[in-house]
């Protein structure tokens, strides 16, 4: 069993792995972190394909795993480097916010989006560009539903207040 | 009917559509005939579309990160992730695949000559690419010594003040899996420019001045880097500043 697993794993990642980064993007604002966020995700979901459901999603399992890494393991070395609170880091962001193909109000939306507070931004990133229902959040985060959607508001009335502020 | 005063949370799931039909209907019928609703809509409005796309380029500008071939637990050995990221070597191999790589990594068709790759980037530069997220001065610093770490260069604004150019930003770029450093500046009129330089076993030589997608620009080799200076049609002004520039990088 654990062979089969680690296989449908080991097969899925690489495919996985850019929306990974930019899952770390949304959670560390620093590309560097990001990248080795992603990383260590998909090593953590190597080491425990076993426990892989067959049939369900991938996508979501890893993310979930993401997430863990980053609220149990990360989060708290990056805030004590002092690089947990700040604003965005905005040369990384230059860096991501891309500027070759995306119309000017993308990148506006998507560096407002960006410096919201990071429950606001990481829910909205789940619901609005990953697709998950208030539910399949609510769980992701282990949140009450209720939270779910005043995290949306808020980070939308917040995004909203900012665009073509400066 | 209900009657109790919406609140943002619903106004919002009625914007995702996440609302039981009943509800959804009220609030449309609210928003109908309501302008304080209507107004408080607009407030909480977010143009999806363009978040999606946002997003969307992100992917396009991920770094490879490969997926580690090795078992992931070894007995004996630290488990998993953290043994790799302690031993340094991820951080640094995902660092030379290269931040922003994507754009040249994706690319079937990326060109074996670096200045034409340099010249397809450049080419899609407008002034807005630069003016739109402008990088505040701390930050504008900051990619400059990151990029100047990358290629293993000490940069500073001081040896980039070269008179009619105005430096906007630095970034790492890649080629063939290896860091290329880019530094934009636009000039007075607004036009996008850019200094690009990677490492190169090579002897210095002379300035080469020519056109490359419809650009001006001079290509020369300096104390083991390869330098593009690429921007405008003026290859009069380009061949002035890379002088300056040759002066500065000069030790």
């Amino acid at each position: 069993m654990k062979t089969k697993n680690d296989r449908v794993v080991r097969e899925g990642l690489p495919d996985l792995m850019p929306r990974l980064w930019r899952y770390g993007m949304v959670l560390t604002r620093n590309t560097e972190d990001a990248a080795e966020l992603a990383l260590a995700t998909a090593m953590r979901a190597l080491e425990r394909s076993g426990q892989f459901q067959p049939g369900t999603r991938l996508d979501r399992w890893c993310f979930a795993i993401l997430g863990s890494i980053w609220k149990n393991e990360l989060r708290s070395r990056s805030v004590r480097r002092g690089e947990g609170l700040v604003p965005v880091d905005e040369a990384a962001l230059s860096d991501t916010a891309p500027h070759v193909d995306v119309n000017i109000s993308a990148r506006e939306v998507l560096s407002k989006m960006m410096e919201l507070p990071e429950a606001q931004r990481e829910t909205m990133f789940l619901v609005y560009v990953e697709g998950y229902t208030y539910a399949d959040a609510a769980e992701r985060l282990a949140i009450p539903v209720g939270t779910v959607m005043s995290r949306l508001a808020n980070g939308r009335r917040r995004v909203n207040e900012q665009m073509g502020s400066d | 009917m209900d009657m109790t005063p919406l609140t943002d949370e619903q106004i919002v799931a009625f914007l995702d559509d996440a609302l039981p039909a009943e509800e959804q209907a009220r609030v449309a019928l609210a928003a109908a005939n309501d302008p304080s609703v209507a107004k408080r809509i607009e407030r909480l409005a977010v143009d999806r579309d363009a978040l999606n796309a946002g997003f969307d380029a992100m992917l396009a500008v991920a770094p490879l990160i490969a997926v580690p071939d090795a078992p992931a637990n070894e007995p004996g050995q630290p488990s998993g992730w953290r043994h790799w990221v302690l031993r340094g070597s991820a951080a640094a191999a995902i660092f030379a695949v290269g931040i922003g790589a994507g754009l040249f990594l994706a690319r079937t068709d990326a060109p074996d000559d670096w200045t034409v790759a340099v010249a397809d980037y450049q080419v899609l530069y407008a002034t807005e690419t630069l003016t739109t997220l402008p990088l505040p001065d701390a930050a504008r610093r900051t990619s400059l010594a990151r990029t100047g770490a990358a290629l293993g260069l000490e940069l500073t604004e001081d040896a980039l003040a070269v008179s009619g150019l105005a430096f906007q930003r630095a970034q790492i770029l890649s080629f063939n899996n290896a860091p290329l450093a880019q530094l934009a500046f636009l000039d007075s009129n607004g036009t996008p420019f850019a200094l690009c330089f990677r490492r190169i076993d090579a002897e210095d030589s002379a300035p080469v001045t020519e056109d490359l997608a419809g650009l001006a620009s001079v290509t020369w080799h300096q104390d083991g880097f390869g330098f593009i200076l690429i921007g405008g049609d003026d290859a009069q002004a380009v061949e002035s500043w890379q002088k300056q520039f040759a002066d500065r990088m000069g030790t």
